[in-house]
């Protein structure tokens, strides 16, 4: 909801600007008028999330991010699908992106894909996960997707999986690493602050995390804040930066 | 006579009270911000713990009032502490220009705090530990109703 509404616009009928090192980008409108997805179908979307392509087969920026939610189930798509049907319709026509540097290039969407989309479908799970880890895998990688913005990029914007949630001084936001390296957080820390906004040391997050929460995770279950929990505290610890990056294995999980 | 001389006193105070422009600061901005920040860092220690009661780690219930007055009295100067002339065009601040740019929004956002810092103690005095939860859970979300728009983030 937060990337596409406008601070100020009607919710969900886009105009939310995304402010990037590669550009501004702005969210579309995703209510049902014939400026938002009118004309679309269910497969139109699972094809947008799962995919990354418009209906008409052209390849979406990753400002949509949807290296993580390729990892949506079928379930979870035909469930936002109708959710979508619901919304008032609104016109207010999407506003082009303002791209520049790299993504002023031709093929310069080839090329992230190539680099920075090719884990598609459902996410791997070890053998030996319990069913609380594994549902907050996927609400931490693929519904919430924490790590677009808590990921470090390469300079064409891949998001480097070796420092995955290991934080990203880049805008649209400075985003904190929130492994076990940084945040010892335990699960009772992490689910209230994923409910409120607050920290253990009692400060309360603004800015975009605010809205994250807000109209988010705050809106969550328990049990799926739990979930979520579980599996933030199990990812690899990252320390800093400057850290001795290349000792580090591939993967974080 | 007399009862009309109050009435007319009562009305300029109330209205000198009310005006919402800030009044420039006889005190050095730096210090300003210095004390609003050390001011910011005591309510969120006081939320901080009034958090741990709440979330029952641990047994305190005759500190529920204290944290949760000290959380109201620090609020009800949060509008005060940011005069004009200290924002980030004239000093080092995480405050947004907004502040004063948007003061009534700004001055909205901090009664929100005051009202539900006020619930808080109301609560507190109950000692109801599921009321306090929930009503902790209302203040950090004025809290961030706040930062949202009149605070630059740092990254830790």
């Amino acid at each position: 909801m937060s990337c596409h509404s406008a601070p100020n616009g009607p919710p969900w009928a886009g105009g939310y600007a995304i402010e990037t090192r590669f550009g501004t980008f702005y969210g579309p409108n995703l209510t049902p008028s014939s400026d938002g997805l009118a004309g679309w179908t269910a497969e139109d979307l699972r094809r947008a999330l799962r995919d990354g392509r418009s209906p008409e087969g052209h390849a979406y920026w990753p400002a949509f991010p949807y290296a993580s939610y390729t990892h949506l189930t079928d379930a979870d798509i035909g469930d936002l699908w109708a959710f979508l049907a619901t919304l008032p319709p609104a016109l207010q026509a999407d506003q082009p992106h303002a791209r520049k540097g790299v993504a002023t290039l031709p093929g310069a969407v080839a090329a992230w894909r190539l680099v920075g989309f090719h884990d598609r479908g459902p996410l791997p799970s070890p053998s030996d996960a319990g069913e609380l880890w594994t549902r907050g895998q996927y609400l931490v990688e693929a519904v919430a997707h924490c790590g677009e913005c808590h990921s470090p990029r390469s300079a064409v914007g891949a998001v480097q999986s070796r420092r995955a949630l290991a934080g990203n001084d880049q805008p649209p936001a400075p985003a904190p690493n929130i492994t076990p390296g940084a945040l010892p957080w335990d699960a009772g820390d992490w689910t209230h602050f994923l409910a409120s906004g607050m920290t253990p040391d009692g400060d309360v997050t603004g800015g975009e995390m605010y809205r994250v929460i807000r109209d988010g995770t705050s809106r969550l279950s328990e049990d799926d804040r739990a979930a979520m929990a579980t599996y933030l505290r199990s990812v690899r610890p990252r320390g800093e930066p400057a850290a001795s990056d290349e000792e580090e294995e591939e993967e974080a999980w | 006579m007399r009862l009309r001389w109050l009435v007319i006193s009562a009305v300029c105070f109330t209205t000198t009270a009310w005006s919402a422009d800030p009044a420039p600061s006889p005190d050095a901005p730096e210090k300003v911000v210095a004390y609003r920040e050390k001011a910011m860092k005591a309510a969120a220690n006081h939320l901080g713990l009034a958090s741990m009661i709440a979330k029952g780690e641990i047994h305190r219930p005759s500190d529920m009032t204290l944290h949760a007055e000290a959380l109201h009295d620090l609020g009800a100067s949060f509008a005060a502490l940011f005069p004009e002339g200290t924002g980030p065009d004239k000093v080092k601040s995480e405050s947004k220009p907004d502040i004063w740019t948007q003061h009534d929004k700004f001055l909205a956002a901090a009664a929100a705090f005051e009202t539900e810092t006020q619930k808080l103690v109301d609560v507190a005095k109950t000692g109801d530990v599921a009321a306090y939860k929930a009503q902790t859970d209302k203040v950090g979300q004025a809290c961030g109703s706040c930062h949202e728009p009149f605070r630059v983030e740092d990254e830790h």
